[in-house]
């Protein structure tokens, strides 16, 4: 692993992915020059600012995920992990699920 | 007995609790008691994925072992909405089947896809369609496809628009208008919508009679049986809250309708397709104007409810199964929704008095009267039977039916 960046893994189900050109997982390294410890809340900054193309309020809202777009780390839900606060661990795979169903 | 998702204490409050944050640190789940918690369901109680995903089939079949409507080899129609609670139900349905225990699923399912995703674009409703045949083919179940707005326009034939082939489904730019056509134009959105639905409900139970099934499954989760319950309230729908909320609608005398997944919520179904690697068919729809029609209101209400009252849905799920129907059974049901209508009653319920009021102020005075004949004569050619194709409610949508 390299000293200046945080290679991790983002994956994205359940129709989230329709708001990134339909591709599900994507390999990235975060930058840790500004930023050395990265929580889930600078996380979704960077994918807004880097990855999000369209409609950002069906993914982002208020310095956290929309309701209803589930979130889970390492195969574990991010209410168990304090949310926005956790701090980002080299290979962490961070998956967003959505669940805005429709009826 | 306890599994997922019934562990809230009834009891514990008055009130409904606010969204309450807790500290999971050193929380083991609260099934085995022993492994590290992955999964945390109501905002309160933590368990492990093994744990999560077996309560979550057992769920499953408790509410299908509670309730047998279904007998050995016969065939249920299951109504496929895409999205997370279709993949789930389908999957539960096909590990069930495969089972070589006694608990084996021994009834025949077949998918019902009515396509009526009219906002969008001819492209992506064909794209849809394609990913719902693929995903009952993954699956190995049969299906059919049918447009909505083809049977809307032609009910008389329906062998001619149930189609098991994806491809023979026929889907036309302006099914949109197809269907508004069967609503009269100076109708409301809430009208439109309630119209369009029983019109959906009759396709439904008319397929599963084409197809010899005795029964119905659908996808509603407690959040939509909740919002189908508040819809009812504030569109006058009393007598029809049983009926369209209950875990079996025994409305009509041949095929049955059961909700099994009206004790779960979103989260629970999309995390078990998560750990079980199932992708649902999944699009975008048209964000709804709330405040356009009543549905799109009460369905805006809760979901921003829920937000912070994560009690919200199964408080309202809970007080809907206290209501029960204690009218005299009736033969006489009404046109459209097909809930049993009332029969003569001695004093007026308010939907007669409704009715009476209507009447009344739609009559032209005899003044060459006493007020005494008139009274008599008003009483006795008022005839509350002429509104009696139709419940209440539907009294004031039918006007708007183009027949
Ligand atoms: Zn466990
Ligand atoms: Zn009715």
């Amino acid at each position: 692993m390299s000293v200046d960046t945080l290679p991790i893994s983002i994956g994205f189900g359940g129709g989230a992915e329709l708001l990134f050109g339909n591709k599900k997982n994507f390999a990235i390294s975060l930058p840790v020059q500004e930023i050395t410890k990265w929580q889930i809340s600078d996380l979704l900054k960077w994918i807004q600012d880097n990855l999000l193309k369209e409609r950002p309020e069906l993914f982002i809202q208020d310095n956290s995920v929309r309701p209803g777009i589930l979130v889970l780390i390492n195969d574990v839900d991010w209410e168990l992990m304090d949310t926005i606060n956790y701090v980002i661990q080299p290979n962490d795979e961070i998956v967003f699920i959505s669940t805005l169903h429709g009826g | 007995m306890c599994s997922v998702g019934d562990d809230v204490d009834e009891e514990k409050a008055k009130f409904m609790q606010k969204k309450i944050t807790l500290n999971f640190t050193n929380a083991l789940c609260i099934k085995c008691r022993t492994l590290k918690p992955q999964v945390i369901l109501h905002n309160q109680y933590p368990y492990c994925k093994a744990c999560f995903l077996s309560g979550t089939v057992h769920k499953f079949k408790a509410l299908l072992g509670k309730n047998r409507v279904v007998q050995p080899n016969e065939s249920v129609l299951i109504h496929h909405k895409a999205g997370h609670a279709s993949t789930a139900l389908l999957h539960f349905l096909r590990t069930g089947l495969d089972l070589n225990t006694p608990k084996k699923i021994r009834f025949k399912p077949i998918i019902a896809y009515i396509e009526d995703n009219y906002e969008l674009n001819v492209e992506d409703r064909t794209h849809i369609s394609r990913q719902v045949s693929d995903e009952a083919e993954r699956l190995n179940f049969p299906i059919v496809f049918i447009n909505l707005a083809q049977y809307v326009t032609n009910k008389s034939n329906l062998p001619s628009i149930v189609h098991e082939k994806v491809e023979d489904l026929r889907i036309d730019p302006d099914d949109n208008m197809k269907i508004r056509a069967a609503v009269k134009s100076n109708s409301t959105l809430t009208t439109q919508t309630e119209i369009v639905h029983y019109f959906e409900r009759e396709l439904l139970l008319k397929v599963a009679k084409h197809l010899g099934c005795q029964c119905i499954f659908t996808t509603d989760l407690g959040i939509d049986i909740a919002s189908q319950l508040l819809k009812n309230v504030t569109l006058g729908r009393g007598e029809n809250i049983v009926y369209d909320t209950g875990v079996v609608d025994s409305r009509d005398m041949d095929v049955s309708v059961l909700r099994p997944l009206r004790n779960f919520t979103i989260k629970e179904l999309a995390l078990y397709n998560y750990f079980n690697h199932l992708e649902p068919v999944s699009f975008y729809r048209k964000t709804k104007n709330p405040y356009s029609s009543m549905q799109n209101l009460v369905e805006k209400f809760l979901a921003d409810l829920h937000v912070n009252y994560p009690a919200t849905i199964s408080t309202i799920v809970r007080t809907g199964d206290k209501l029960g129907v204690n009218n005299e059974p009736s033969e006489d049901r009404c046109m459209l929704c097909k809930v049993p209508i009332r029969k003569e009653i001695e004093s007026l319920g308010s939907a007669e008095a409704t009715n009476f009021s209507h009447w009344i102020s739609t009559q032209t005075r005899s003044c060459d009267k006493s007020l005494k004949e008139r009274t008599s004569q008003i009483l006795a050619t008022f005839d509350n039977n002429k509104y009696n194709k139709y419940c209440y409610s539907c009294n004031q949508i039918a006007p708007y039916l183009c027949q």
